[in-house]
């Protein structure tokens, strides 16, 4: 649950990020959004030979990019338009090894601050047992800032 | 429940740290802070805040069936999510995500009267299990 500061249920970027086509790193890392509502945003990884290190399990930073995302984006629910946010630290727990099949990472809203948004993320896999968990802090920028 | 068979740590019984409700997997203990645990600002100091996340969570994980004789905390995360004031009673709430062989993840709330939440805190121990 979030608590804090005011904040808005942006319903209309839940949405749009729920229509919109995996582009950028989603594309190359073949990760889309499959939920998405105001403060709970939910990215999907079908995990398979190319997400794996030599190790043969699903290397560290595959599993950390969709957790910050789905913390990142959740977090982006209960923004106004216009802006966003930007990660400024993230811890993450790697509970135990994945393979291959379905990674979710379902990422929520623990506290909106005026200057800091505080965020947690379960990563599951196709059993549904917990691989991963993160928190991280954000920070809001405007929308767009760095692109281009 | 009954704080009868609690062994209190010399560090519990510094801070003032009591038990007050265990359930399987979760502990919670509270805290009033004193004075003397503020720092510059006048709010507690979050080592204090630390030490108390790290006591629920650790506390927790002696709840857990089969039995656990020693946990020790070897990473802690905390994010500092609104000040805590001296003299209001914290309540730390430890849970147990995750208990493998020999590393336990935990996770922890901090919350000042009301339910504010003051902090939210992850540990990871390292486990000896008992052996049967």
């Amino acid at each position: 649950m979030s608590r804090g500061l005011e904040h808005v249920q942006n319903i209309g970027r839940a949405n749009s990020l729920l229509a919109a086509e995996p582009a950028g790193w989603m594309e190359t890392l073949g990760a889309r959004i499959a939920q998405a509502e105001p403060g709970r945003v939910v990215l999907e990884l079908v995990a398979g030979p190319q997400h794996r290190h030599g190790g043969g399990v699903v290397q560290g930073g595959v599993i950390t990019q969709i957790a910050d995302a789905a913390m990142g984006m959740s977090l982006a629910t209960l923004q106004e338009d216009g802006m966003w946010n930007t990660t400024i630290e993230l811890k993450i727990n790697f509970i135990r090894p994945a393979i291959q099949g379905r990674l979710r990472a379902v990422g929520r809203v623990v506290e909106m601050r005026q200057t800091l948004l505080f965020s947690e993320a379960d990563v599951f896999d196709d059993q549904d047992r917990l691989v991963a968990r993160a928190s991280s802090t954000c920070m809001p920028v405007p929308e767009g800032q760095g692109r281009e | 429940m009954s704080s009868q068979t609690e062994v209190v740590s010399p560090a519990w019984r510094w801070l003032g740290i009591s038990l007050v409700e265990l359930g399987e997997g979760n502990a919670t203990v509270e805290m009033t802070p004193t004075d003397d645990m503020a720092n510059h600002a006048g709010f507690v100091h979050g080592g204090m805040i630390t030490a108390l996340a790290d006591s629920a969570m650790g506390r927790s994980l002696y709840t857990l069936n089969p039995g656990i004789v020693r946990a020790m905390s070897f990473d802690l995360k905390l994010s500092f999510i609104s000040a805590g004031k001296v003299g209001e009673k914290l309540r730390a709430t430890g849970r147990v995500v995750h208990a493998g062989r020999r590393t336990a993840v935990t996770e922890c709330r901090v919350e000042a009267p009301g339910g504010r939440l003051v902090a939210t805190a992850s540990g990871t121990f390292a486990i000896t299990r008992n052996k049967e």
